[in-house]
């Protein structure tokens, strides 16, 4: 059984988070600040918020609304300088048209000083962090989990035994009618015509293509031969022969059901099942893709060890290299390498697992959230710099 | 000390070595829900985590591991052999 948190929205949380969001580097200080005094907060940095153009600007302003619907935040305060091209009011607005959580608005520019923002910050924070706790716990549906999935610091032992471990967990939330998101798109590559199979429907299929040719595009056209680069020297020491083998041994961690929706970075999943978030190779921007587009949990696997956590959302750690879970066991969660020894199967790690994901979304931290790691970043592009080359 | 192997999926045709395996050992292989699937001669030394062929597998034939296709063979490939880069290439059907 689960247990969480039900939202206004309908949407169902796993944690009880007070959110202080920053629209723009430039409130990141005062966002810290109300962060670090009022405890049952936790503060959002923003990595940008400002000189942003096109697509990075419709990215950074679907990241900021869908961060406060992510069902493990109660609500949010809103913190801005004032005058971002993110644009703190319109942002609030459209936040409030969606749901009816609670949210605070402020710019520093209006209040006077970073002082007086500090203060009034707090004073607002401290009244919703009373009001958060009054929610009480409650059993709430598995259909109503999104669990995100990732990889880092992979091995040989990762598509071995982490990897498909986490797929037999995948699978056991579908069946009960939840939602597991597949990211890291460079990964992908070499896998879209698998993939593509397992589409739902065939707007599903072309998506599939559509995010991993683009993406190949865009290291083409930055004289990068990805199909040709992998696997690396690395890899096939590590007995991999073939990009394909290479990117089944990462897909597998989203189980083997029909894949039944793509979606944007950062976007909110319409079906349930599996489905696929066009996410960057970069783990702590590919963990947050997911966890604004609405994941309450993760599960990430990793061969040489790794210890990022989530501001929003739980990070449970799996390994199957025993050596990393002797020496990183502090880190990692579970141990998943009994797979390859022989001790155990596949199926009985991927059951365990779900206990642990159960016990984890019931209020059990995980080694990431003990230890307080908070990390998260808006993937952005869309960059505009001097790049001309100088004599 | 008991030589094994990992099969992913019932369609596989090479498996996994978790152990290191010498020139004709006899190599137990397990499928991925524990169950037993039989036990092949090594041809050949095999590193830990590479792979053995789990039939006969003929040049061009397809190469599956995971239960879908990993690569082509590039000849024809022994029960028991070293299946691996030398032997299988890739299948770019979108190149």
């Amino acid at each position: 059984m689960i247990s969480g948190y039900i939202r206004p929205d309908g949407r169902a949380g796993i944690r009880n988070k007070v959110l202080i969001l920053s629209t723009v580097g430039c409130a990141n200080n005062v966002v810290k600040r109300i962060a670090s005094q009022v405890e049952g907060t936790i503060g959002l940095p923003n990595v940008k918020g400002c000189g942003q153009i096109g697509r990075g600007i419709e990215i950074m302003n679907r990241c900021l609304v869908n961060i406060t619907l992510n069902p493990n935040v109660y609500g949010t305060i809103i913190v801005g300088l004032g005058c971002e091209t993110t644009k703190p009011y319109e942002l609030a607005d459209k936040i409030r048209s969606l749901s009816p959580k609670p949210v605070i608005i402020f710019t520093i520019q209006e209040l006077g000083d970073t002082l007086k923002a500090i203060e009034y910050g707090c004073t607002q924070a401290r009244k919703m962090v009373a009001e958060a706790a009054r929610v009480p716990r409650e059993s709430i549906d598995p259909r109503q989990l999104i669990l995100a999935t990732n990889c880092g610091g992979s091995d040989a032992t990762s598509g071995l035994a982490a990897n498909p471990a986490l797929g037999a967990c995948s699978d056991i939330l579908i069946a009960k009618g939840g939602t597991v998101m597949l990211g890291e798109t460079t990964e992908l590559i070499g896998t879209e015509d698998l993939l593509g199979q397992r589409a739902r429907n065939e707007t599903v299929r072309s998506n599939i293509y559509t995010i991993v040719h683009d993406l190949e595009q865009q290291f083409i056209s930055n004289h990068i031969d990805v199909r040709g680069a992998n696997p690396t020297p690395g890899n096939m020491k590590g007995g991999l022969s073939t990009l394909e083998e290479k990117a089944l041994g990462g897909i597998s961690k989203g189980g083997t059901g029909p894949i039944n929706e793509v979606i944007s970075y950062g976007e909110i999943p319409s079906k349930h099942g599996l489905v696929i978030m066009d996410t960057p190779g970069y783990d702590i921007e590919s963990v947050s893709g997911m966890a604004i587009g609405g994941a309450q949990v993760c599960v990430f696997t990793s061969g040489r060890g790794n210890p990022v956590g989530n501001a929003l959302i739980p990070v449970i750690k799996i390994t199957g290299n025993p050596e990393t879970y002797a020496t990183m066991h502090e880190n990692i969660d579970l141990d998943t390498s009994g797979i390859i020894d022989g001790s155990t199967t596949i199926d009985d790690v991927g059951a365990q697992l779900y206990s642990l994901l159960e016990q984890v979304c019931n209020g059990v931290p995980c080694k990431s959230e003990v230890f307080g790691f908070d990390d998260f970043a808006i993937y952005h592009n869309q960059e505009i710099w001097c790049t001309c080359d100088l004599a | 000390m008991v030589k094994q192997a990992l099969r992913m999926n019932d369609k596989d045709n090479v498996v996994t070595a978790v152990t290191a395996v010498e020139a004709h050992d006899q190599v137990h292989v397990m499928h991925k829900d524990g169950s037993n699937v039989g036990t092949i001669e090594a041809r050949e030394a095999i590193e830990r985590y590479h792979k053995l062929a789990l039939h006969n597998i003929a040049a061009g034939e397809l190469v599956t591991k995971y239960g879908q296709t990993i690569g082509r063979a590039t000849q024809s490939i022994q029960q028991g052999e070293h299946v691996h880069t030398h032997n299988i290439e890739s299948v770019k059907t979108h190149d």
